[in-house]
């Protein structure tokens, strides 16, 4: 069965490709068969440019190209940035280069009302939205990072958007249960350390269907975070849905 | 074969661990490939007394060759040093630190002696930088680790007694640059294609294996092991010879 990875970063490091074509290297070993790449996001910092957003896009829609049938690409934006340079952006990634989903950091929060015209565009474009979120009890800087509960009060007002939240192992339980009600948010098992039960508990709570299997790689590793999944006591039927299933049919990929 | 330097077993307050006796775990482990361990008891860890839970720990596993029990110990207790010699009497092979959990810093001179102690005994001293990720520990128990340049300037005010370093992250590699006598698990270290990496920084007759489990799914840590890209005999250290050899040679006198 090959793996779907739906969240991992390339990096704009001197040498893109050669850091690819090593992360693909690796994957082999683990039957990672796809990846979504969702944009070297932190490079410029929780804020960035306009150019540095195109900067950021061009390069996942070079790897994309070099590599099309192991590569997904996501589009990076900032809600912060003017309307015209979004939707232009949106084109670019979505419709023309055919991208699967949209992804947001940590510009602004996730309940935020400047993500609105963004979130209208993406309903239109009948995407995904691949959001990052953490528990900031702990991590603090909620004006730009995003708490599951941020994340269940964005689902709710857009109920048409389908969302994948970030990091579960983050979201603990409290986060599982924030997004529990909202039916067009996923989550994935992506980063932090392999804190045994947690996706167990995701389960239990979401469902299967609703779990999808990602690493974060380059931060981490293949070993680590798919160790989650073959460690979980989960019947095989739902480690596919995780592994594979649930990212074919969020992403509609082929 | 692989021997387990990072495993637990009890109840946590933060975490379902869902093995509360050795034998769980046993049934865990060994599903997951590993086949011995230096088992600590999670609940001595908060407890004004360790030897409670230390003695209750030996008490279960006795007999059993899966397990080398490892008491959690206290150098901030008046009475350390007459249960460093009870733990030699009883055959105890190693003693686990946890500074942060009980409040003292590895440039404390009681962290020196009793260090010192334990191996002046023919114990190994297992320093337990954290149980936790610092970005998900409970509002209330926050618990600071170690930093990487205390765990260097101690491993070097005791350039005579090998440590074993348990639960650092990927940083702690250069540790292996920077001192002779401390030894790392793989538990918490995480990176692309992570032991390829690690032995860059330090040398892998220096690597050990951990888990973590039962607060992580051990498959992880295995996984870490198996796949990685280094010969038949790097993994064979790495997985269990250099442990094997800590825990008989320091027993011996060194």
């Amino acid at each position: 069965m090959g793996i779907i990875d739906v969240h991992a970063h390339p990096s704009l490091d001197d040498d893109p490709f050669g850091m690819m074509k090593e992360m693909l290297r690796v994957a082999g070993w683990f039957e990672v068969e796809k990846i979504c790449l969702l944009g070297d996001v932190l490079r410029f910092g929780g804020n960035p440019l306009p150019w540095q957003i195109r900067a950021i896009n061009n390069l996942t829609i070079a790897l994309v190209k070099e590599w099309p049938d192991h590569l997904v690409g996501f589009c990076h934006l900032n809600p912060l940035h003017d309307k015209r340079f979004i939707t232009e952006e949106l084109e670019r990634c979505i419709l023309k280069e055919g991208f699967s989903g949209v992804k947001l950091e940590i510009a602004v929060n996730a309940a935020d009302a400047r993500n609105d015209f963004l979130m209208e565009e993406i309903e239109k474009l009948d995407t995904v939205l691949v959001h990052h979120a953490w528990d900031t009890s702990i991590i603090g800087n909620r004006a730009h990072q995003s708490d599951p509960e941020d994340i269940a009060l964005l689902a709710h007002r857009f109920p048409k958007v389908r969302i994948l939240m970030a990091h579960i192992t983050s979201a603990s339980q409290r986060g599982t249960l924030a997004i529990k009600d909202c039916l067009n948010v996923w989550t994935d098992t992506s980063g932090g350390q392999p804190v045994a039960g947690t996706v167990e508990y995701a389960v239990s709570i979401l469902g299967a269907e609703r779990v999808l299997y990602g690493s974060d790689i380059p931060g981490r590793d293949f070993s680590a975070q798919i160790g989650k999944i073959k460690g979980a006591r989960l019947r095989a039927s739902e480690k596919k849905l995780i592994f594979r299933d649930n990212a074919k049919t969020l992403f509609r990929l082929q | 074969m692989i021997f387990d330097v990072n495993a637990w077993y009890g109840r946590w307050p933060f975490q379902q661990l869902n093995v509360d006796t050795p034998a769980l775990l046993k049934k865990k482990l060994i599903k997951a490939g590993i086949t011995s361990c230096a088992l600590s008891s999670t609940d001595a860890v908060l407890v004004s007394d360790p030897d409670i839970w230390n003695t209750r720990l030996f008490s279960e596993v006795r007999g059993d060759s899966f397990f080398l029990p490892v008491p959690v110990f206290n150098p901030c207790l008046f009475s350390w040093e007459r249960m460093l010699e009870e733990y030699q009497k009883c055959g105890v092979r190693a003693v686990r630190f946890l500074p942060g959990y009980h409040s003292y810093t590895l440039s404390d001179i009681r962290s020196i002696r009793a260090v010192e102690r334990v191996y002046a005994l023919g114990m190994l001293p297992l320093i337990q930088i954290r149980l936790e990720d610092e970005r998900s520990q409970h509002l209330l128990m926050k618990v600071s680790p170690p930093s990487v340049d205390e765990v260097i300037a101690f491993a070097k005010r005791i350039e005579a007694v090998i440590v074993v370093l348990a639960a650092s992250f990927f940083d702690a590699c250069r540790i292996g640059i920077e001192t002779k006598n401390v030894f790392v698990d793989i538990s918490y270290c995480e990176r692309m294609n992570l032991l390829a990496s690690m032995v860059r920084s330090i040398p892998v007759s220096r690597i050990l294996f951990g888990s973590h489990a039962a607060f992580f799914y051990p498959e992880s840590a295995v996984l870490k092991l198996l796949r990685a890209e280094l010969d038949k005999n790097s993994k064979e250290l790495i997985g269990h010879i250099t442990a094997d050899s800590l825990f008989t040679t320091v027993s011996k006198g060194g």
